[in-house]
């Protein structure tokens, strides 16, 4: 992608349930193009609470989230589509269309009701089916796929989308370890092509290894931001996530694991 | 299934439901105990749109009325289908109908009232001329239809977001309160008896003494709405994987939601307006659609509108050729064939109910 470079940022976020409880409380993020960032945290952190602020589908209470300079809440969905993709973690409801349909969804923000998808529009899927390895799937109907092929085909619509700023909901929820390693793989080429990329994952070893930076958090505060072998440190791992840990230092990443004796 | 071919059997398909559609309208303007020959009726027709001269009087008014009752039945079937198309689009759900967002009961209520103020029941101190005593109804059911489906959206909207299923249990809501109303008028009026026959015939429907005023309203609707289907027609198909995501695709679902909302009920009130109330067309005829042809909203929402005509149009010319003219109303035909039909198709499509 030769997109010219982007600054993601968020400022203060707050995010408030009329409870008055916080899911998010003062997050402050920063992240450029060719950039991956792996937002890490115990179930109920506020990680995807975080990642649809992200995207500007959730207005926070208070901060803001900037897309160079843009704040991301002032934007026309059409707009806003243009700058941020968003793979959620699975999709309410699928429906029974080709892949190569669905895929051309994500280009709805780029063609013109009247005139329909250019020769541009379907060059763009076709390149998006390659890159995440589903070009010969894309006759197949979506009810058909396995759980692997349908996250690579929502992460092929997510880069047909052609956005500056991808935020990905936890990718490999679901997968086998094989799944795991090339939808991580697909994720850092999708960053080394020039965008920001964002998610949320358990996957801590494989975040060690194929992002630039970890956030960890906890509560809805970040609790620690920076290189992965900073941020994955046995103590603070243990004391985030407990004592039942496999934590080993390996080939520039962080192994962890869940380690215990059971029964 | 390739979607090259989809869009060609969508093609072909439309193609041959217009051709029938033409071919019903002739037929049904020919067939009755009059004994008018096809070359009559033909220069009949012609005579309405100036193109002949008219018959003798008494020939050209019933090539008239039959032609005033097979544009309607025409009108009302793809009004209807094309509103059971939007609704089910913008609910997510095959099953859901028009008069899920209150436009059923609404036009009831309306058209109770027509006829209590036509039978002196409510005095209104207005003397009203023939020609506003046959469009009193219609117009009040059209009113009473959009009012219906203004509040069940304005309620639903109340607190900001309005959710689909928000706006399916307002509806529900809104429903009952306007058939308590619909129910109270029925009771009150079980001494004029007049009345009371009137309010009750309407709900079975009616296509006979149908007038040039009725065909137009439902055209009218049919038309306005089906120019917002370029508008949600790429939207629906986005919504089925879910409103969150179509969302986060740049979809401005609200948007949506109301011009689908606004499409369908402008529909399903002329076509009840015109024709009283009948059920079963807006929910089968898009369900048949995406059992032989379509689930694509672009290509679906656009051939209901020939399917319902030639549906509805065609059970029409069917039951008078079989039983003769009016011996049973549209509405309750359509209960008739229209329930056991859809049983059967649900029967042999299990596996549809099984993805549901």
């Amino acid at each position: 992608m030769s997109t010219p470079s982007t600054r993601l940022e968020a400022r203060a976020l707050v995010l408030a349930y009329p409870s008055g409880a916080r899911a998010l409380d003062g997050v402050n993020l920063k992240l450029a193009s060719g950039e991956m960032l792996a937002i890490v945290g115990p179930n109920g952190a506020g990680k995807s609470t975080l990642l649809r602020c992200l995207a500007g589908l959730l207005a926070p209470t208070a901060g803001a989230v900037e897309i160079d300079g843009a704040p991301l809440g002032a934007l026309r969905p059409l707009e806003r589509a243009r700058r941020v993709a968003y793979v959620p973690q699975y999709l309410s409801a699928v429906p029974d269309v080709l892949v190569e349909d669905f895929v051309l969804g994500g280009r709805y923000a780029h063609i013109d009701r009247w005139r329909g998808p250019t020769r541009a529009d379907l060059e763009a899927v076709d390149a998006a089916l390659s890159a995440c390895g589903v070009a010969e799937l894309r006759e197949r109907l979506l009810t058909e796929l396995s759980g692997g092929q349908r996250q690579r085909v929502l992460l092929a619509r997510a880069a047909a989308q052609s956005a500056p700023v991808i935020v990905v909901d936890e990718p490999t929820a679901a997968l086998d370890p094989a799944h795991q390693v090339a939808v991580f793989g697909l994720l850092a080429s999708l960053a080394r092509e020039g965008r920001c990329v964002v998610l949320a994952t358990h996957e801590l070893s494989l975040a060690s290894r194929a992002a630039d930076a970890i956030a960890l958090l906890v509560c809805g505060r970040l609790r620690a931001v920076g290189a992965p072998r900073e941020v994955l440190q046995p103590a603070l791992l243990r004391e985030v996530y407990g004592p039942d840990l496999l934590i080993e230092a390996r080939d520039g990443g962080v192994l962890v694991a869940p380690w215990a004796r059971l029964g | 299934m390739n979607p090259r071919s989809e869009r060609k059997r969508a093609w072909i398909l439309g193609v041959l439901l217009v051709a029938a559609l033409f071919a019903l309208l002739l037929k049904s303007a020919a067939l009755g105990p009059s004994g008018l020959r096809g070359a009559s009726v033909a220069r009949g027709l012609l005579a309405i749109v100036g193109l002949t001269p008219p018959l003798e009087p008494n020939h050209q008014a019933i090539v008239e009325l039959r032609a005033w009752r097979g544009l309607c039945a025409a009108g009302v079937g793809g009004a209807l289908a094309l509103a059971g198309a939007l609704v089910q689009g913008m609910f997510r759900n095959p099953l859901a109908s028009p008069s899920l967002i209150g436009v059923t009961g609404g036009a009831s209520l309306g058209a109770a009232l027509g006829f209590l103020i036509l039978g002196g029941v409510v005095p209104t101190g207005l003397a009203l001329g023939a020609a506003w005593s046959a469009l009193l109804v219609p117009t009040l059911a059209f009113a009473g239809a959009a009012a219906t489906t203004a509040v069940v959206a304005l309620v639903a909207a109340l607190h900001g977001r309005t959710s689909v299923t928000s706006l399916l249990l307002v509806g529900i809501a809104v429903n009952l309160c306007v058939a308590g109303l619909f129910a109270a008028i029925q009771y009150l009026t079980l001494a004029e008896w007049e009345v009371g026959k009137a309010i009750l015939a309407w709900t079975f429907g009616a296509l006979d003494d149908r007038s040039a005023a009725h065909a137009a309203t439902v055209w009218i609707g049919l038309t306005l709405a089906a120019l917002c289907v370029p508008l949600v027609a790429r939207e629906l198909d986005l919504f089925r994987s879910g409103e969150d995501d179509a969302q986060a695709l740049g979809v401005d679902t609200r948007r949506v939601k109301t011009i689908a909302l606004v499409a369908s009920s402008l529909a399903a009130s002329a076509a009840v307006a015109a024709a009283g109330q009948i059920g079963f067309v807006g929910l089968v005829v898009p369900h048949l659609l995406r059992l032989t042809c379509t689930s694509n909203y672009r290509l679906l929402l656009w051939l209901s509108i020939p399917a319902g005509a030639v549906f509805l149009l065609g059970a029409d010319v069917l039951q008078r050729i079989v039983l003769g003219d009016g011996v049973l109303q549209p509405g309750v035909m359509m209960s008739l064939v229209g329930g056991p039909f859809f049983l059967f198709l649900l029967l042999r499509q299990r596996r549809e109910i099984a993805h549901w």
